[in-house]
């Protein structure tokens, strides 16, 4: 039983990953951007803000920076999200 | 201002100059390996972005843009560089100080640059790039006057040496004090010169140029006799055909070891697996999806390496834009601009940057024919496949003193040029535009690579490669392997449990499509997350013949298809993936870069035709021999 919910929840997620990547670019950092701004207010203590904070921003920087079609992971030339610096 | 937050504020440089001045080794020598590299979104060119800190804690943010000979731009790269010089670009800010990276080697060009960009009233640092190249050549010049002449500083650099930008920074932190204030006082209004403008511009650089001393560095006679060799009509051809068998005989011969080491460790790893798990689903995904999946793709790293590994070291040496001078001829034949040589050089490692190159090819014409030929030139992506159906049907014996299977796979890219160069006749034809318009481009001199370079190049083709096969295409073998194993097979079946799941369901429907052209359902079923990328076929090859009867792991899927196919087979999906557009992101990008949907379509439309005519032609002609 354990092992079939280990298998689910591996599928879904590779389902997830899958459809997100090829989601168009500027669907996803539309969608990124929505969520971003509905969080917002959140405090990071909070889940939804843990969220915004340990996902739904990073993956917008990601986005926002690779949102154009040259954002193939072939491409030597695709950008690299700059480095999230840690608050002290 | 305190001295703490001036000195921790960042500064903007942006490096400017002739194409292939050197700019790009600059930045790599001031940013070290913290660069970026990003896209401005829209119909733009790439440039790089990084940042270092000098030694007063300054950080400066610098700005790698693409080269020109003005800001006065006939080209959409060169327009890009005007535009981030006037801070003219959305969504970038205007640098507060330029680096005009010349070219000590070509002076009197690079001189006309600089009393361009000097009209934007932006501080400016000039670096004399390549002095040592220059002035083993004979090149002479009064620094001083120089600099006193054109009323900015002037140094000596040697991008490509540890300690070749530390006059630069020194210059920098001197300037940077004064840069933010100075930016404040630019001219707003900033009109194109005029041709009376632009001759007074040439008349005054040759002005300078006497005024400084200026002796114009000789040609070695070396290089001179190598390129009369090297560029010769006939023995050019020669040792370009030569050096390209080297390097197809090298993916063979040199990998091998590392591809057996690869193997066997993804073989011990599914041992381990095994021995550990017990049988169940989460055994089932993990040996039958995951690792014969990516095992199947990650063995051809090594050869991914050794053909960049020589595209790296062409790039380096020089010789690159000699083979493009040498194909000049042939590629006007067809009629192709000279210019369309290095965005289809770009599209043997990936067709996305091919494609993105074009915008340096000023007619739309000529540009879009160059877009639609592209995906014709062998990717990397096409190597795993290639590479596993050589290793399983072509025998690895010696054919005079060439590997077969090397010539084969010469063979292969071979077909993908010339094709190429027959579309590009018939597209042209078709719309009429057959203006032969010549390459002209500045030939560097020869130098051994750099082993740094050549290092770092190759971990960033390791690095794009392991993060597809750990992204995109694990996850698609995960999902595979479920559409594979459900529904189970029912009590009455003869066929494996596979030929009764949704990906069987899938693969026989595709099966009526793809019979004519010899596909069995098997490959029918792996084209499909083929479609993704490329070398995501190979993967889920190893993962659906792993759900079959044979239940061998991906490590030895060579062998299992060699046993199941046919060589007609074989062959005929060698010659689909010559021509099958099965990239989605190449299509995605030339809907970008052309602004419509037509061109993509066509693409794909005629790209499918001639991988299906191709493959059919293989597959009738190779049953009719036997």
């Amino acid at each position: 039983m354990l092992q079939t919910v280990i298998v689910a929840l591996i599928v879904l997620a590779a389902v997830a990953y899958v459809a997100w990547s090829l989601w168009p670019a500027s669907a996803r950092l539309r969608a990124l951007q929505r969520l971003d701004a509905s969080l917002a207010p959140r405090s990071d203590t909070t889940p939804p803000g843990w969220l915004l904070r340990r996902v739904v921003r990073p993956l917008r920087v990601r986005a926002e920076i690779r949102s154009g079609c040259g954002a193939c992971s072939a491409n030597p030339s695709a950008p690299v999200p700059p480095r999230l610096v840690k608050k002290s | 201002m305190d001295d703490v937050s001036t000195r921790s504020r960042e500064l903007r440089i942006a490096l400017v100059g002739l194409p292939n001045c050197g700019k790009t080794a600059l930045f790599n020598r001031l940013t070290g390996s913290r660069q970026k590299v990003a896209n401005y979104p829209g119909v733009t060119v790439e440039r790089k972005e990084g940042s270092f800190t000098g030694p007063s804690r300054r950080r400066y943010r610098v700005l790698d843009l693409p080269g020109t000979y003005s800001l006065n731009p006939t080209t959409l790269d060169e327009a890009i560089t005007r535009d981030v010089a006037l801070g003219r670009l959305a969504g970038e800010a205007q640098p507060e100080l330029i680096v005009l990276v010349a070219d000590a080697t070509h002076l009197a060009l690079s001189l006309r640059l600089i009393l361009d960009v000097q009209r934007l009233g932006l501080p400016m640092i000039v670096a004399l790039n390549m002095s040592d190249i220059a002035r083993r050549r004979g090149f002479a010049i009064d620094r001083d006057r120089l600099a006193q002449e054109i009323g900015v500083p002037v140094v000596e650099t040697v991008a490509v040496a540890s300690a070749g930008a530390e006059q630069l920074i020194d210059q920098l932190e001197r300037a940077a004090a004064l840069a933010p204030e100075a930016i404040r006082e630019l001219p707003q209004d900033w009109t194109d010169p005029t041709a009376t403008e632009v001759a007074a511009s040439h008349a005054r650089a040759r002005q300078i140029l006497d005024a400084a001393g200026y002796r114009e560095p000789l040609r070695s006679r070396l290089v001179a006799t190598a390129d009369r060799l090297v560029m010769h009509p006939l023995a050019g051809m020669v040792i370009l055909a030569g050096l390209l068998f080297l390097v197809f005989q090298a993916v063979f011969s040199w990998a091998a070891v590392p591809m057996d080491w690869i193997d066997a460790g993804v073989g011990a790893l599914g041992q381990f697996i095994s021995g550990t798990l017990a049988d169940g689903l989460l055994k089932s995904l993990l040996i039958d999806g995951v690792l014969a999946g990516l095992g199947s793709v990650v063995v051809f790293l090594p050869q991914i390496l050794v053909l960049f590994l020589f595209i790296l070291a062409l790039e380096d040496s020089g010789y690159l834009p000699r083979a493009a001078y040498l194909l000049d001829r042939v590629m006007g034949s067809v009629g192709l601009s000279g210019r369309a040589f290095i965005p289809l050089l770009s599209s043997f490692a990936c067709a996305i940057p091919g494609i993105m190159a074009t915008r340096t090819i000023p007619n739309l014409r000529d540009r879009i024919a160059t877009i639609m030929i592209a995906p014709l030139m062998t990717c990397s992506a096409r190597l795993p496949v290639y590479a596993l159906l050589i290793a399983a049907f072509i025998p690895a014996r010696s054919v005079g003193w060439f590997n077969l299977q090397g010539l084969v796979l010469f063979a292969l890219y071979f077909a993908g040029i010339i094709s190429a160069l027959i579309v590009a006749w018939v597209m042209k034809r078709m719309t009429g535009g057959t203006t032969y318009r010549p390459l002209m481009l500045e030939l560097p001199d020869y130098q051994w690579p750099n082993l740094r370079n050549l290092a770092y190049g190759l971990w960033e083709r390791a690095q794009i490669f392991l993060a597809r096969v750990g992204g995109i295409i694990l996850a698609l073998m995960i999902v595979l392997w479920f559409l594979s194993s459900f529904p189970g097979a029912p009590a009455d079946a003869t066929q494996p449990p596979i030929y009764y799941s949704f990906a069987g369901m899938i693969g026989r429907a595709l099966e009526v499509v793809f019979a004519p052209i010899g596909f069995n359902w098997q490959i029918s079923i792996a084209l499909v997350p083929g479609m993704a990328a490329r070398e995501v076929a190979v993967g889920a090859l190893g993962t659906v013949y792993a759900m079959s009867d044979t239940g061998d792991l991906a490590s030895t899927l060579g062998p299992v298809i060699a046993q199941s196919w046919s060589l007609a087979t074989a062959l005929s999906l060698l010659a689909w993936y010559v021509f099958a557009p099965q990239c989605l992101s190449t299509l995605a990008i030339v809907k970008r870069e052309t602004n419509s949907w037509r061109y993509p379509l066509i693409m794909a439309g005629y790209l499918f035709a001639l991988a299906y005519l191709a493959a059919f032609i293989t597959y009738r002609v190779a049953l009719a021999l036997g």
